[in-house]
């Protein structure tokens, strides 16, 4: 067995993003400046927000510490850039996330919640109230496409800006599933409770379209089981991720489906922090 | 139970494949219960194979006694009487040979050579099965796999002994799947012993354990008698050719020095002395005794004599690996194969009753958090 210190795990994470950004780079940059909808300089949005973010993560670390650390909070700012929908202000992404990393460690050491989810869901009500909320490229503003599930299946569907392969993302699972440190059961048990949601549904309406969610495997993968958010204990890890997936179903269908994973996550992580403080403060009483 | 791992190798470390026999140390240090009273005296003689009576110990050498030296005993510190060999091995009393010929004679034997851990091994109850373990837990250990290699006969030949007086009908000797050479060398031998059996195990960590062993090979753990290789040997010293226990085999092994290996040295003697005779030391390192995993770490080398308790002395390249905050991966409490909630006892800085100290915890852990000293229990007295 391998044994990996924090830094191993960040960078091999890092690491298996790179083809997500790749993607990112192909479907929302090369594909929209060859039909003429963006300049040459546009295409490479997703590796601008990927750089912005680490620039600003390292920035603080030489401000804090002096040096910089590679740590999960790499790994946290990556993720932030893949999954931001393509129609992002580099103003508020750049200013609101300068704001929103040093404010959320802070945050971090009285109360847990999953940050990556934070940030999303602050940066996309602060955009949606300066430019507007929609999560489209300028090609898919002004086309209207009909997705079969094999287009959706291999990363056409709407979403973030390199976040959509589900393709990608089954053959990255299957990799992680023989990383030890891996919480390989969340993602599981999400996407069979959202697929066992979604499926009833189809049965009783005959809509097919929450039936698969590209945005839904990415945050699963990736965002929900960060280990620092998400519980050990196997009962714990089952509740909690079928508690996101069926959450995360209700969200997509009466909400957005793409916000969904995220704001799911983000929920039940703070509950997750509330139940575990509640039990330490009758541990405490107790005692 | 979980499921064994293996553990990852150390590619940096190189065995010698013979065992050194250091015969001839100046010193010789017997530790003493300070409790009770010591009845020599600074320049008294003292003759090998003596009995000290104070901690039941035989002497391995001959010489003066020219003081007291504090050491470093099983997870405490104590004294130690301090023998300057005179290199004469005059031995105060020869042992008359008897043959043994039942069970009662052989617990008198191991009760006259002072070997009182396997005298209350073999005492406890009647066997089913014998098990002849040759296996090395850890990776920087290789005492048993040198002992099979070298003493497979005389280790066969006693297992087989053990067999006819314990009246122990199935007997298994237990090989690593990957010491091919041991492996060759026993199955030459193996057809003279018709009842006993070779298994194969597989290169996980923790099989040493009987617990884990027993249910390995699906045998009930309270009707075996599980004996290593280095036990087996003391056995045929003792029973076989009617020796006093004064040597003891000891892996030096690690990536801070050139070259590893085992040496059979007089119990008593300084590591000090022996690094110095033996081993080169190549890089800046951190001293573990008795393994990487399970042991402990040591802060001065000239604390340390090589005592029976004590199989393996690991020089580990001393990293700068500095403890991070925790990143709750969870590895810990997956890997424990007692199944304990390691992330909980480290949050709420708790000990298990549980804890066997395998140091898997502290293995796995990517913030390099000492877990095995939080979580495990010293003194099982201790809740």
């Amino acid at each position: 067995m391998k044994v990996k210190s924090i830094k191993k795990l960040v960078l091999e994470r890092m690491l298996l993003l790179i083809p997500f950004l790749i993607y990112g780079l192909y479907k929302n940059g090369y594909l929209i400046y060859a039909r003429g909808f963006i300049s040459l300089y546009e295409v490479f949005k997703p590796l601008y927000l990927c750089l912005i973010s680490l620039v600003i993560k390292i920035i603080y670390d030489i401000i804090s510490s002096k040096s910089i650390k590679i740590d999960e909070n790499f790994l946290y700012v990556m993720l932030i850039a893949l999954i931001m929908p393509y129609n992002i202000s580099y103003i508020v992404y750049t200013i609101g996330l300068m704001i929103l990393y040093p404010l959320s460690l802070y945050i971090e050491k009285y109360f847990t919640f999953n940050i990556v989810c934070f940030w999303y869901i602050i940066l996309i009500i602060i955009n949606s109230l300066v430019i507007k909320f929609s999560f489209l490229s300028p090609i898919e503003e002004a086309l209207t496409y009909k997705f079969s599930l094999l287009d959706i299946f291999l990363g056409r569907d709407i979403g973030g800006i390199s976040s959509t392969n589900m393709l990608f993302g089954l053959g990255i699972y299957l990799y992680l599933i023989y990383d030890f440190y891996y919480k390989k059961d969340i993602p599981l048990y999400i996407n069979i409770s959202y697929l066992l949601c979604s499926g009833i549904y189809f049965f009783l309406t005959n809509d097919s379209s929450y039936l698969l969610n590209s945005e839904l495997l990415f945050g699963s993968l990736f965002v929900s089981t960060l280990s620092s958010f998400s519980p050990i204990r196997p009962s714990n890890t089952f509740l909690y991720s079928i508690a996101i997936g069926i959450l995360a179903f209700f969200i997509s269908l009466y909400i957005n489906d793409i916000i969904s994973i995220y704001v799911a996550t983000l929920l039940i992580s703070m509950l997750l922090n509330i139940q575990k403080k509640s039990k330490s403060s009758k541990q405490n009483k107790l005692a | 139970m979980r499921p064994l791992i293996k553990l990852e190798e150390n590619k940096q470390v190189f065995f010698v494949n013979e065992i050194y026999n250091d015969t001839d140390p100046t010193h010789v240090y017997i530790p003493i219960d300070i409790n009770k009273q010591v009845s020599y005296k600074t320049r008294d003689y003292i003759y090998k194979n003596t009995l000290i009576e104070n901690t039941l110990v035989h002497t391995p050498i001959s010489g003066y006694v020219t003081g007291v030296k504090k050491v470093k005993l099983r997870e405490k510190f104590g004294l130690a009487l301090e023998i300057t060999n005179d290199f004469k091995e005059n031995p105060c009393k020869r042992i008359l040979s008897k043959r043994i010929k039942t069970k009662e004679d052989l617990l008198a034997s191991l009760k006259d050579k002072q070997l009182l851990e396997l005298y209350d091994k073999i005492n406890q109850t009647t066997f089913q099965n014998l098990v002849l373990l040759s296996l090395d837990e850890e990776v920087y250990s290789m005492k048993e796999f040198m002992i099979t290699s070298k003493f497979n006969n005389e280790l066969l030949e006693s297992a087989s002994l053990l067999m006819d007086l314990l009246a122990i009908k199935k007997g298994y000797v237990a090989i690593k799947n990957t010491s091919s050479s041991v492996i060759k060398r026993v199955r030459s031998i193996m057809g003279t012993y018709l009842n006993m059996k070779l298994v194969l195990l597989p290169d996980k960590y923790l099989l040493g354990r009987i617990d884990f062993l027993c249910s390995y090979l699906n045998i009930k753990g309270e009707e075996t008698l599980v004996l290593k290789a280095s036990e087996m040997y003391d056995i045929y010293e003792a029973i076989i050719k009617n020796h006093f226990i004064l040597d003891t085999f000891v892996t030096i092994s690690g990536d801070a020095i050139k070259k590893s290996l085992v040496l059979k040295v007089k119990i008593g003697t300084s590591l000090k002395e022996l690094v110095d005779k033996y081993i080169e030391i190549i890089k800046d390192y951190e001293l573990y005794l008795n393994g990487y995993l399970e042991g402990e770490k040591i802060h001065n080398i000239e604390d340390v004599i090589i005592t029976k308790d004590i199989h393996t002395i690991v020089f580990k390249e001393k990293q700068k690996v500095v403890e991070e905050k925790c990143i709750k991966c969870g590895a810990c409490s997956r890997i424990c194969p007692m199944r304990i909630n390691v992330y909980n006892c480290y949050v709420n800085n708790l000990r298990h009753q549980k804890c066997i100290g395998c140091g898997l915890c502290n293995y796995i852990c990517p913030s390099h958090i000492h877990l095995k000293e939080i979580v495990e229990v010293k003194n099982k007295n201790e809740s």
